[in-house]
């Protein structure tokens, strides 16, 4: 053990900021410089509760696109419930009330010793800490025959909301009566676990309405998916799930769910369970850390970030908080809400660092509410503490009971619209 | 023989054990706002909701606010998900969130 | 989207979350009154066992509490209203006529649409069984004795009638029974109640009758009178603060 991991040990107890004491007090004599890299879910919340916290510190948000597009409810936009516009924020609000200087640009270096990133445009930014926000990237390539190219044409994943969401939406709508839409889902980790079987279900609802003989197959890496049970009573009750006419087919690993081969040009994906030629592919690619996280070495051996549990610190490179889907996680998902709750922990660590002070306790939270179908939500409500190190879920909790009342599932999908509406607000606005 | 990787994960453990002073830090508990902050994702940034069924958090009463949440966790109200998301918390930490909403205007 | 982000900039600078009307429908429909008369010719016809189960079973009692007397601030008390009242409110909310704040009352027109009429007068008779609400904990003191003037007199001068005429002497109901008893409900729906009538967004008052009383009333007497009427619930079984 060198001394940065023993002092990163002694940290968890609080002896880091005693040990760092001459550090600080320089810090204190100007003002604090706060760089954001990123600005998805993670990256907003962290510039709008690191001003709350530290109303005097200067806050630099880098994100190259002006106009953000939430993969929240992208679901609802493939299947024509909701516009583009509909998930798409800016960062005015960020700007005029948070007074965050938002820069559109890209990182493109990194000195983590004179500590500073290196913008795309030119121009170096010098920060005190640094809040990286990466989300995820796509690992192409996994089985023969799928390429980023046929993601962006023929196989879309659709797993960033944007053109090949709009892509996934046109190729539904042009599928011919009776044909086939297959999912390959991911294998752990993934960013949204319940996502890929929450889309499974509102195109079987679509199919409903405009294409009734159509079928949606899902091949998975997996066994099991979160909120499996509600999601599959969901199945039955709305899909015919477990009878001949079942509208949703599900293939595990177990029973060679796995795809071994892609043929892009005639959309077929072959695995143990069969050759499967559809008239849509949604080929779900594995997933890593987005690009940002490796061009700045923040990467484990796994492809994630590793950081310290209670105050998101990268476990490689000081003054760095690495947050969201990126970061290794432990026990929470890489959900949108997870980022959230992160953002705050890591914002309070900072707050707390810049005042000379021992991170406080961290607290996190992650629910989930899905559609199973327009009028029926399934749900995951998890708190999350730290302990030696890992984050830990608490016991109780957990995902939707099974109850035979009309009103639990809809009063689900309800709060589903509402926490969508309130969560885009406590994020970016 | 403990491989050096498992002594790593020791160390915070060790360390709780043997500093003094620390042993409390095990039980410590996040702060009202901390707390607080979590909620937020659903019912809105300090507490404040935006006209929605998820109601507003701040300024709420101290007492009705520590008796949702406990009523929620010991299964004396029924709710959507409530009941699940209370159960993941002590009376400490009720009463420290409660603290922190009921003194937001 | 920028558009929305800029009404809800707006809002958060205004600082006062009764102050939006959010999303107005464009068609508000409205009662007339023959015909809220046959919808409600068997409002009393309920049975008060069947609409306890309901009230649990279609998770009625999470918002408004184990017997329908609201644990929260958050929610309107329902006990000690008359089976008229309740069936006319579930109506009002299955035929969307209730948008108060719109989005609030989304939940509401959602559950209406799972009820048919006769479970809606079941629901109705449990309500009604059950004794009037307590005051609640939010009651102000203060706010109440400043309300009790325009509530039992009225104002001649600006042509205000005393609320006291068709909602009863103690807030008890009066002159029809669709009329809603007022004594110890909870003071912030009383408040939105009044606000939205106000602005227009409520059509459930046959004839626009509650559109009009509010729009003479200024925000403050509206607050004063919630309070007052708040006081007025039961003093027997208020719950420990």
């Amino acid at each position: 053990m060198n001394r940065r991991e023993l002092l990163k040990a002694l940290g968890a107890g609080g002896a880091l900021a005693l040990l760092n004491a001459p550090a600080m007090a320089a810090a204190k004599n100007k003002t604090a410089h706060i760089v954001i890299v990123g600005g998805g879910i993670g990256g907003a919340t962290a510039a709008k509760y690191l001003r709350l916290a530290a109303p005097g510190v200067k806050i630099t948000l880098v994100e190259p696109v002006k106009r953000f597009i939430t993969c929240l409810r992208s679901n609802d936009v493939a299947v024509g419930h909701m516009t583009l516009d509909d998930i798409t924020f800016t960062y005015d609000a960020l700007r005029a009330r948070y007074k965050i200087n938002v820069v559109h640009d890209r990182v493109i270096g990194f000195d983590p010793d004179k500590k500073t990133v290196q913008l795309d445009a030119g121009g170096k930014l010098a920060y005190d800490k640094l809040v990286v926000s990466p989300g995820i990237d796509f690992i192409y390539g996994d089985v023969e025959g799928y390429t980023r190219e046929a993601a962006e044409t023929t196989l879309p994943h659709a797993w960033k909301a944007g053109p090949q969401t709009l892509l996934l939406k046109k190729q539904l709508e042009a599928m011919p009566q009776g044909g086939t839409f297959l999912m390959v889902a991911p294998p752990n980790p993934f960013r949204c676990p319940p996502g890929p079987y929450e889309r499974a279900s509102l195109i079987a609802e679509w199919f409903q309405k405009h294409n009734p003989r159509a079928k949606v197959i899902i091949l998975d890496h997996k066994d099991a998916f979160t909120k499996d049970v509600p999601f599959k009573k969901a199945w039955e009750r709305l899909y015919g799930f477990n009878t001949p006419n079942s509208m949703i087919e599900w293939i595990p690993a177990a029973k060679g769910g796995t795809p071994k081969r892609v043929d892009a040009a005639n959309r077929t994906v072959i695995a143990a369970a069969g050759t499967f030629k559809a008239d849509v592919v949604n080929y779900i690619s594995p997933q890593r850390a987005g690009t940002v996280a490796f061009r700045m070495g923040l990467t484990n051996r796994e492809g994630w970030c590793p950081v310290n549990r209670r105050t998101f610190e990268s476990e490689i490179v000081r003054d760095v908080h690495v947050i969201g889907d990126a970061c290794v996680g432990d026990s929470m998902p890489k959900s949108g809400y997870s980022a959230n709750s992160q953002a705050k922990v890591a914002v309070q660590a900072i707050a707390d660092m810049l005042a000379g002070k021992t991170p406080g306790e961290p607290s996190m939270i992650n629910v989930c509410y899905s559609l199973a179908g327009q009028d029926y939500g399934v749900s995951i409500a998890d708190i999350f503490k730290v302990v030696d190190n890992r984050i830990v879920k608490l016991p109780a909790s957990g995902v939707s009971p099974i109850t035979d009342s009309p009103a639990q599932p809809l009063l689900e999908a309800v709060y589903q619209r509402n926490w969508h509406r309130t969560f885009a607000n406590d994020c970016f606005a | 023989m403990l491989k050096i990787k498992n002594l790593r994960r020791l160390l915070p453990a060790l360390a709780f054990a043997l500093l003094p002073g620390m042993a409390t830090a095990q039980q410590a508990i996040a702060t009202g706002k901390m707390l607080g902050n979590t909620c937020a994702s659903c019912h809105g940034t300090h507490g404040k909701s935006f006209d929605e069924y998820m109601p507003s958090l701040a300024g709420i009463d101290r007492q009705q606010l520590i008796r949702s949440m406990t009523d929620y966790r010991e299964d004396r109200r029924v709710s959507v998900v409530m009941n699940r998301i209370a159960k993941g918390y002590n009376d400490a930490e009720i009463a420290a969130v409660a603290d922190y909403f009921s003194k937001i205007k | 989207m920028k558009q929305r982000l800029l009404v809800l900039s707006l809002l958060l600078i205004a600082g006062s979350a009764g102050a939006s009307s959010t999303e107005k429908p464009e068609a508000m429909p409205e009662w007339e009154s023959d015909k809220l008369e046959l919808a409600l010719a068997h409002a009393n016809t309920g049975n008060p066992v069947e609409g306890k189960r309901l009230h649990h079973y279609l998770y009625c009692s999470a918002c408004h509490g184990d017997n329908g007397e609201s644990p929260s601030r958050n929610w309107p008390s329902l006990t000690g209203q008359k089976p008229d009242y309740v069936m006319k409110t579930l109506l009002d909310y299955k035929q969307s006529m209730r948008r108060d704040h719109y989005r609030k009352a989304f939940v509401m027109t959602r559950m209406a649409g799972l009820l048919n009429e006769s479970q809606m007068a079941d629901l109705a008779a449990y309500y009604a069984q059950q004794p009037a609400p307590a005051i609640p904990p939010s009651t102000n003191v203060k706010l109440a004795k400043q309300g009790a003037k325009l509530a039992n007199r009225g104002d001649d001068k600006r042509g205000i009638t005393a609320c006291s005429a068709c909602h009863g002497e103690h807030g008890e109901s009066g002159v029809t029974p669709d009329t809603p008893a007022l004594a110890g409900q909870t003071p912030e729906y009383f408040i939105q109640a009044m606000t939205m009538y106000k602005q227009g967004m409520r059509t459930s008052d046959v004839g626009g009758v509650m559109r009009m009383y509010s729009k003479s009333l200024t925000e403050a007497e509206i607050k004063a009178l919630a309070h007052y009427y708040a006081s007025l619930g039961s003093k027997a079984g208020a719950p420990k603060p």
